[in-house]
């Protein structure tokens, strides 16, 4: 009698194997992403876009550092990751006159608000990123309906460790 | 260095602002920025600054695809704007787009409809536009970014220009004034003498 024939014969070992198998597989597909996404919003596009900013808070409750490697909507073609930072011109200040004195009395504004796309959002261990204004924002593009205020936005995030983070982001002004 | 001297202006307005609204017979300094242009405004017809004579403006550079600057200020400028109660109707907001490709006057008067901010869009060709942003010591940049939908941004500086009767720049306030800043810098332009 070959080892073969024995586990046929004996179904409830089969059964015992199966069963371990499976709690292996889902548990691998089940684990809890270690990062949480709260008070998710996102503005009204404005009227003349079908895009649209969303902030919110992500909060990593396990002990290694991750980060958001990518995002996705099923409600827009397109989600990128951004952050808006100031940045000094580099150009000589637009006032400069012929005359550096004549310049030199005439206050310039070189500091300008840019954004810049981002390859990751890194959130520290036991810790968390805020995507606000002024900072960090996924950009939806291409959203394929026009959302008012109080309707929701669903996005998903993609961490490093190849789980996924759900967000619900309500839409306000 | 412009930097440094920039923010001690700065200063130096909010106190002026500030000491103006508690003793009206001090005056706001006139600031060696601004003055007289020529737009095309989001109505389509031309529009000089000194058509506004008589009202007090708010005046800042942007865009309409800004993800994030712009529609924190338009934000601001709403509630600004709500607290001004009936001086409300003595400012007029211009938002002067660094964007002339992609803001025509259609897609600034309906990307402006959506905010309650008495706010009238500028556009027109880039050399007006470079003439205005020099005329103010503002700055801004195109900065192509081929990997993001957006195809470009524009970089651009953030201050918001207090414009008083008589089309003068008098307060310089910084992209983080708080709406009480504002209100309070507004009601001294407004209470300021106009020869």
């Amino acid at each position: 009698m070959n080892a073969k024939t024995n586990s046929i014969r004996n179904p409830q070992a089969l059964l015992t194997l199966s069963a371990v198998g499976l709690l292996f597989v889902t548990g691998l597909f089940a684990q809890s992403p270690a990062v949480v996404a709260k008070d998710a919003w996102a503005r009204v596009p404005a009227p003349s876009k079908m895009e649209t900013a969303a902030y919110m808070v992500l909060e990593n409750r396990g002990s290694e550092r991750r980060s958001v490697v990518s995002a996705s909507s099923d409600m827009a073609e397109k989600v990128e990751m951004h952050e808006m930072k100031l940045i000094k011109s580099e150009k000589p200040a637009m006032n400069m006159g012929k005359s550096m004195d004549k310049a030199a009395d005439k206050p310039a504004d070189n500091s300008m608000m840019a954004m810049t796309p981002l390859s990751e959002i890194a959130i520290p261990a036991k810790g968390k990123t805020e995507l606000m204004p002024n900072g960090i924002h996924l950009m939806l593009f291409g959203l394929k309906t026009r959302p008012a205020p109080g309707d929701t936005l669903t996005v998903t995030l993609k961490l490093d460790d190849g789980t996924t983070v759900p967000v619900q982001a309500k839409v306000r002004n | 260095m412009q930097g440094v001297r920039l923010a001690l202006l700065r200063a130096v307005v909010s106190m002026a602002a500030l000491s103006a609204l508690s003793c009206h017979r001090a005056e706001l300094p006139i600031l060696p920025v601004g003055g007289g242009f020529t737009l095309t405004d989001h109505n389509g017809g031309r529009f000089e600054l000194s058509s506004l004579r008589g009202k007090a403006a708010l005046i800042f550079f942007g865009y309409t695809s800004c993800p994030d600057a712009c529609p924190t200020t338009l934000s601001k400028l709403a509630s600004v704007y709500r607290r001004l109660g009936d001086d409300a109707k003595q400012v007029k907001t211009l938002y002067i787009s660094v964007d002339p490709e992609r803001d025509t006057p259609a897609v600034l008067k309906a990307d402006l409809a959506s905010f309650h901010v008495d706010a009238l869009g500028l556009t027109g060709t880039k050399p007006e536009i470079d003439k205005v942003v020099a005329l103010y010591g503002a700055s801004y940049e195109i900065i192509p970014t081929p990997n993001s939908a957006a195809k470009y941004t524009v970089a651009h500086s953030t201050s918001l220009y207090g414009i008083d009767r008589a089309g003068r720049t008098r307060i310089l306030f910084s992209y983080d004034a708080t709406v009480e800043e504002i209100v309070t810098g507004l009601r001294s332009i407004l209470a300021s003498r106009v020869e």
